[in-house]
């Protein structure tokens, strides 16, 4: 099967200046991921363990100090100027603040049409009425500026917008914390529509164990900067090998209680 | 001042804004027409007339409602006069100070690394040199002139811009904003043209409008010196300093620009104050 | 980190400060335009001008002349003027007490009324004394202070006789000229002042204090108060360089023999070297001003030395 991601050996180290010291802080140690094609892969770790860091890494935006990143067939760190600016349109990411990605002044029909504008060859089969509808949106919010949607709308338009030019590789950096459950469970199910339906490969970043149970067909274990463990949900979280799993898996409240996703 | 918050809160264009905005037109319009009202020249001189009191005082007369200066020119055409090339000079330096400042200072927090450390160090080196010493160091070397005041007056204000603009630009990039344009493909140019400047326009015009008022003083303070605008041109500050010299016998020669001056950036701060707390809540200035 | 190391840190700053100014200085008076043709006039001749750069070394390269600029400054070496022949620094040194009396006594009065004023405002917050005393300091900074100076000379002077307009005097001559440059110092800090003590006052600590029954005055004074001072010291050194610039016209209001009026002269006679001996004086004197405060807020409040 074709590899969407490939991450070999990935370090990121990050220098800070604190008045006339330099400190060197190791965000990612020799870490190496696959993705196949139509794969979930769930990256859970607390704060601070690099995940977002890796997934900034994974989209060809982040931070790279040595280790080969190729995701949907470009080597991000290779390109640059115009056909860099287009490769991303192949690797999109979901942000955990959906406001963070939009434009406070800009309609969110308007945002729309300025990314097919960027992207002229690469013109998506819908209408912008029509990807409302896909993701449950009604039209009229693409008359709507940021400001005057609802949390869980404005991250459904991020979702659009991450969609809508047909990548291969989504990355979801939490996307539906801060969500309330109900609309969590849209999202999540938007998520699997999409893999369903475009056969989009998903990186999706929580440090809700409950939900990569349920969304993922394999996870992730992070814990500063380095893969601990990794392999199918269920197996991860009944028989937790490594200390840290075993820690982050025990401090889930009521980790029996299985997530109702219903699918479709 | 409270009633303007509470006016300001109702986020109404209400009675207060709308009596700023109808004063800040009549003032403009009363620059750019000058020379059209029916108002005696500026330049005629009658020594005949000189020192003429203005109108309530007796000796006065109804031809020279302010008096006349010490040339005999008529006082109330030379304070009209004198509201031109003021209010001209201190927009224009404020205009290009704003434009010159927020672009670097955009420029700045959006690349960071070297060139934000070059920018950041000269803003710096520049904000530490009290305008004054900035003035004297420009005139000695270019004399005066117009243009040489402009500079000097852009010189003065484009630091702030950057310092402002700078804070601002970083904190969109660290919010995750530009990250999620770049990933959209969007062009460095694009999201700085379409994206970061209509969203920072109101802080930069907050700021040139209460730039625009202390380029006022500042230029005052100059051609009160001798050092800005100088004979045959007219402006308050001129005016300033050649009624001083007469503070015992003509004391309107004194008076009067000075409440000019003093009413026009009244007016700019209160105008400008608004503006702030409408577009600029986090930030305060004193 | 220990106070030395602090100390040192902010005079070696200052110093690094000093030199971007004198450089931007430097660059400004050399590159902004040709100082020769100002100071022979607009009738001067190419060999008179080819004459005047070579005798004041103006026409060696410019890298030459910086570094000898910046070799006399770092030596105390302020040059001599063009037109008097005297030494730049001793010139102004001369000069000094008498801008120092005014500036001095400004600050000192705009800190013993901006103070009171702005602490008074922010407890009694809304009533009509605050609306007054706000509305009072927006326009102390719409009024250019040297025509504040000429009204109080109009009107204490030369109409009710009350107090002199010179230098020739006793301490009476002092009232009007310092009352000028007060002025905007007050309004500042009268401003600032009653911001800070308000957001203050608003914090949850303060609100517990009084929940615990401790008379208002104390709370006001001991807690609020302290920390309102500290914003206040900051922006004291930032009204010197402020005042640097109003002293110049007010100066010449009062025909006060201080630095400012040094300063006009030389432009007027576009005296370059005496003109650049100004500058670098004043700007070492912001920079030195500003040390004291860092210096003075860092012993204030020991987080900032840990930040630096």
């Amino acid at each position: 099967m074709q590899q969407i991601l490939s991450i070999s050996n990935l370090i990121v180290v990050f220098t800070t200046r604190r008045g006339i010291r330099r400190e060197a802080f190791r965000a990612i140690d020799d870490v190496s991921v696959q993705i196949a094609a139509g794969e979930i892969v769930g990256l859970v770790g607390e704060s601070g363990s690099g995940k977002t860091t890796l997934a900034l890494a994974a989209c060809g935006v982040g931070k790279v100090t040595s280790g080969s990143v190729r995701a949907a067939g470009h080597e991000f760190s290779q390109l640059r100027g115009a056909a860099r600016r287009a490769a991303h349109a192949d690797v999109q990411m979901v942000f955990q603040d959906p406001m963070v990605s939009l434009d406070p002044r800009q309609r969110i029909g308007d945002g729309l049409d300025e990314l097919r504008q960027v992207h002229p060859n690469r013109t998506s089969r819908f209408t912008n009425e029509q990807l409302m509808e896909r993701v449950g949106l009604a039209p009229d919010i693409l008359r709507r500026i940021p400001s005057q949607v609802s949390g869980g709308q404005a991250q459904r338009v991020s979702i659009t917008r991450a969609t809508m030019l047909q990548p291969k590789l989504l990355v979801a950096d939490e996307p539906t914390s801060g969500l309330d459950a109900t609309v969590q469970d849209q999202i999540l199910r938007l998520f699997r529509w999409f893999r369903e339906a475009e056969g989009l490969a998903i990186l999706f970043v929580s440090h809700n164990l409950a939900v990569v149970r349920q969304l993922c067909d394999r996870a992730l274990v992070m814990r500063q900067g380095k893969i601990v463990e990794q392999g199918d949900p269920d197996a991860l979280f009944e028989n937790p090998i490594h200390e840290y799993t075993r820690q982050l898996v025990g401090a889930v409240p009521g980790k029996h209680a299985r997530l109702a996703i219903s699918s479709q | 001042m409270r009633t303007i918050d509470a006016r300001i809160r109702a986020n109404r264009v209400g009675t207060w804004n709308k009596a700023l905005i109808a004063f800040g037109i009549l003032l403009t319009a009363l620059a750019i027409f000058a020379p059209f009202l029916p108002l005696n020249d500026p330049t005629i001189q009658n020594l005949d007339n000189s020192l003429v009191p203005p109108m309530f005082q007796t000796g006065g007369n109804y031809e020279h409602p302010l008096g006349t200066d010490h040339l005999g020119r008529d006082y109330l055409a030379r304070m009209v006069a004198g509201a031109r090339l003021t209010v001209l000079i201190a927009v224009s330096a404020a205009l290009l100070g704003a434009l010159g400042g927020s672009l670097l200072g955009i420029i700045a927090g959006f690349k960071g690394g070297f060139v934000d450390s070059i920018i950041s160090r000269v803003t710096e080196a520049q904000l530490s040199l009290p305008f004054i010493l900035l003035a004297i160091s420009v005139i000695v070397a270019r004399g005066q002139s117009i243009g040489t005041l402009i500079l000097i007056l852009t010189l003065v204000g484009w630091a702030q811009y950057v310092r402002v603009l700078r804070a601002d630009t970083l904190a969109l990039r660290e919010s995750g904003f530009i990250t999620s344009l770049r990933l959209g493909g969007l062009s460095d140019t694009r999201i700085i043209l379409h994206h970061v400047l209509p969203n920072v326009l109101g802080t930069i015009t907050t700021l040139a409008t209460l730039e625009i008022g202390t380029l006022i003083l500042a230029e005052s303070a100059l051609s009160f010196l001798g050092l800005g605008i100088v004979e045959p041109d007219v402006s308050w500050g001129a005016e300033l300093a050649s009624g001083k010299n007469y503070l015992e016998s003509a004391w309107w020669l004194v008076t009067f620009p000075g409440i000019a001056i003093s009413c026009t950036v009244l007016y700019i701060n209160i105008a400008g104050d608004s503006l702030r707390l409408r577009f600029d809540q986090r930030k305060r200035s004193y | 980190m220990k106070l030395a190391r602090f100390v040192a840190l902010k005079i070696l700053g200052g110093f690094v400060t000093l030199f971007f100014s004198a450089t931007l200085a430097f660059i400004v008076s050399r590159v902004a335009g040709d100082p020769t043709i100002q100071m022979l006039g607009l009738s001067a001749t190419a060999d008179q001008i080819v004459e005047l750069k070579a005798q004041l070394g103006y026409d060696r390269p410019m890298l030459t002349q910086y570094a000898e600029f910046i070799g006399h400054v770092y030596r105390g070496d302020l040059g001599v003027s063009l037109f008097t022949n005297d030494n730049n620094l001793s010139a102004i040194l001369e000069r000094v007490p008498a801008s120092l009396q005014l500036a001095s006594l400004a600050v000192l009065l705009g800190v013993l009324i901006g103070i009171p004023v702005g602490a008074f405002a922010a407890i009694r917050e809304g009533s009509m004394a605050d609306r007054v005393a706000s509305i009072l300091s927006i326009v102390a900074q719409s009024v250019p202070i040297f025509w504040l100076g000429l009204m109080l000379v109009l009107v204490f002077s030369l109409n009710l006789g009350w107090l002199p307009a010179g230098f020739i005097g006793d301490w009476r001559n002092l009232v009007l000229p310092v009352v000028t440059l007060a002025a905007i110092p007050t309004a500042r800090i009268a401003r600032l002042t009653r911001a800070t003590m308000t957001s203050i006052l608003e914090e949850p600590f303060v609100r517990a204090a009084f929940a615990r029954g401790l008379p208002r005055r104390r709370v006001v004074y001991s807690h609020a108060l302290r920390n309102s001072l500290l914003p206040v010291v900051t922006v004291i050194g930032l009204q010197f360089g402020i005042l640097l610039s109003g002293a110049i016209t007010v100066e010449l209001v009062f025909a006060w023999p201080g630095v400012g009026s040094l300063a006009t002269q030389a432009v007027m006679n576009r005296d370059l070297p005496l003109v650049q001996a100004l500058v670098v004086f004043g700007a070492a004197t912001f920079v030195g001003i500003n040390i004291v405060v860092d210096i003075i807020y860092g012993l204030i409040d020991p987080r900032i030395r840990e930040k630096t």
